[in-house]
């Protein structure tokens, strides 16, 4: 579902971001992306979700190279990953059910869908009841339940999220990350790059160290 | 919801959201406008009164007394030949006598008793092209030294005086026209440049959710167009009120302009490009505003 062939980029004239990286995330697959910070890997994610573009290599998402991908397709992309970050990133002017319904806008579907398919994800995330809510009203783990319902409510086939739970405690922590979980088993390729090595301790799950921008360890799955 | 109503609807909303800064754009745009329309507005009459004017232009041709007929219809055919003129009429003596009795009234008796000291001649009105002293200025240069003709007389002086300022007015209105034209896409751009950056966040977040470049520029655009068409409404509008009220009661009688040449406001078809025209600055601010402020 996710391939990287020997990628590298930089910004700028600045030291490389990422070095060599090969890597593969499979289908349905949830794996880990950890490092110190620094070690590239926001760059990792910015690179799938096509905010950046690689110097070099070759960026596999549904088995489609997007490293050369035209600037027009993005979008088209864009709506087939699902993106969390530790800001959360939710506009405050608008209500939990219009920040999730955001997605629909975007895609010019219908308001039946988009309501059918909103009350859905937010059911999901435990926050149906919040629909009418703004988000500055919503406790950070809420808040950050409404950007994975946003991140999941058109069925992506693959969710990234960056430090999802940087900002939360540790309880809170543990419930986005059985969410994440949910969302997995529901056949989403999940890939979270965090710090929180509690998370990743209990979690079982595959981990891909990056170190210096390169690929230390985990890169591609043993069988 | 259709696509097409969706644009403008969020194009409102964000409007109405920034109900100051939208007041003052229209505000400032209509000020430009108002300017505009009001050198819009000097200059259309310019031109209606130098259509006016250019109509009664005449090219007298004073013909000598010994003059024969077939010189002079050599004359006329000369005139006849430079496409220039609408019509050629021959005042005989005896008719130019007559309308110069008439012209003099009550004082007419000073003529008694001489005789006649009116020439004959031939008199050539111009088709709108030819109304102007370069025109006038070479057909009668043509004509000036054929055989049987005395003199020959179009008023050169004041009409080139007069047709100079008009030229010279039309050129100052254009510059000044261009400039405030200019002024009001810098006002439209400034606005969006501040709307873009009020919405920077909301931006991002659809990029990130997968919204095309139209779909994030396309309000801004309506946005951007309505101010201009607003503005320029509102100004073309105060322009006309200002005509309604000002011209009848202070500029008339002030003896700006005279009865007997009248005014008028500008012509739908001008007011309805002048509005178009705030569309168009609008969409040119809204372009050059994203472009340097909104890297999608």
């Amino acid at each position: 579902m996710i391939q990287m062939y020997h990628v590298h980029m930089s910004y700028g004239q600045d030291s490389p971001a990422l070095t060599d990286v090969t890597m593969r995330v499979d289908k349905a697959e949830f794996a880990f992306v950890m490092g110190p910070s620094g070690a590239g890997k926001t760059s990792l994610l910015r690179l799938l979700f096509l905010a950046e573009r690689c110097d070099s290599g070759q960026v596999l998402l549904f088995g489609k190279n997007v490293a050369r991908v035209r600037e027009s397709e993005v979008p088209h992309l864009r709506r087939r990953i699902g993106i969390v970050f530790q800001d959360f990133k939710l506009l405050s002017s608008r209500t939990v059910r219009e920040n999730v319904g955001m997605v629909f806008e975007v895609m010019g579907k219908s308001r039946r869908e988009a309501t059918h398919k909103t009350n859905d994800a937010l059911r999901l995330v435990g926050l149906e009841h919040k629909a009418s809510s703004y988000p500055l009203k919503l406790s950070g783990g809420e808040q950050q339940r409404v950007a994975i319902a946003r991140a999941i409510v058109n069925d992506p086939p693959i969710l990234l999220a960056d430090e999802p739970t940087g900002n939360l405690d540790p309880d809170l922590s543990r419930d986005i990350f059985d969410l994440l979980c949910e969302v997995n088993a529901r056949g989403v390729t999940v890939l979270v790059a965090t710090h929180d090595s509690d998370m990743v301790g209990r979690s079982q799950k595959r981990v891909i160290q990056l170190e210096h921008g390169r690929i230390a360890a985990g890169g591609l799955r043993e069988y | 919801m259709s696509r097409i109503a969706y644009f403008p609807k969020r194009a409102l909303l964000h409007l109405a959201r920034s109900l100051s800064v939208t007041g003052v754009t229209i505000g400032t745009v209509a000020v430009v406008f108002l300017l505009l329309g009001v050198f819009a507005l000097v200059g259309y009459n310019m031109s209606l009164l130098a259509d006016r004017l250019g109509e009664g232009l005449r090219l007298n041709v004073f013909l000598a007394d010994d003059c024969s007929l077939g010189q002079r219809e050599e004359i006329r055919k000369r005139l006849d030949e430079s496409n220039k003129v609408s019509s050629v009429i021959y005042l005989s003596r005896a008719e130019a006598l007559e309308i110069f009795t008439r012209r003099l009234g009550a004082r007419a008796a000073v003529l008694d008793g001489v005789q006649n000291p009116v020439p004959a001649s031939l008199q050539a009105t111009f088709v709108p092209a030819a109304r102007n002293p370069a025109e006038i200025g070479e057909l009668a240069q043509k004509v000036v030294n054929l055989p049987g003709v005395e003199d020959v007389q179009y008023g050169q002086a004041w009409l080139e005086r007069f047709f100079q300022f008009v030229g010279t007015s039309r050129m100052l209105g254009l510059v000044i026209g261009i400039l405030v034209v200019l002024a009001a896409g810098v006002i439209i751009s400034n606005t969006i440049r501040l709307s873009v950056y009020a919405r920077r966040e909301e931006i991002q977040i659809l990029k990130l959710v997968g919204a095309t470049d139209g779909f994030i520029k396309t309000p801004f655009y309506i946005e951007g167009i309505l101010l201009g068409l607003l503005g320029a409404a509102l100004g073309t509008l105060i322009a006309w009120a200002a005509f309604v009220f000002l011209v009848p009661g202070v500029i008339m009688p002030a003896g700006l302009a005279t009865a007997r040449v009248g005014v008028s406001f500008l012509p739908l078809p001008v007011v309805g490009a002048i509005v178009l025209t705030g569309g168009f600055l609008g969409t040119l601010g809204t372009m050059s505003s994203l472009w340097r402020h909104l890297k999608v």
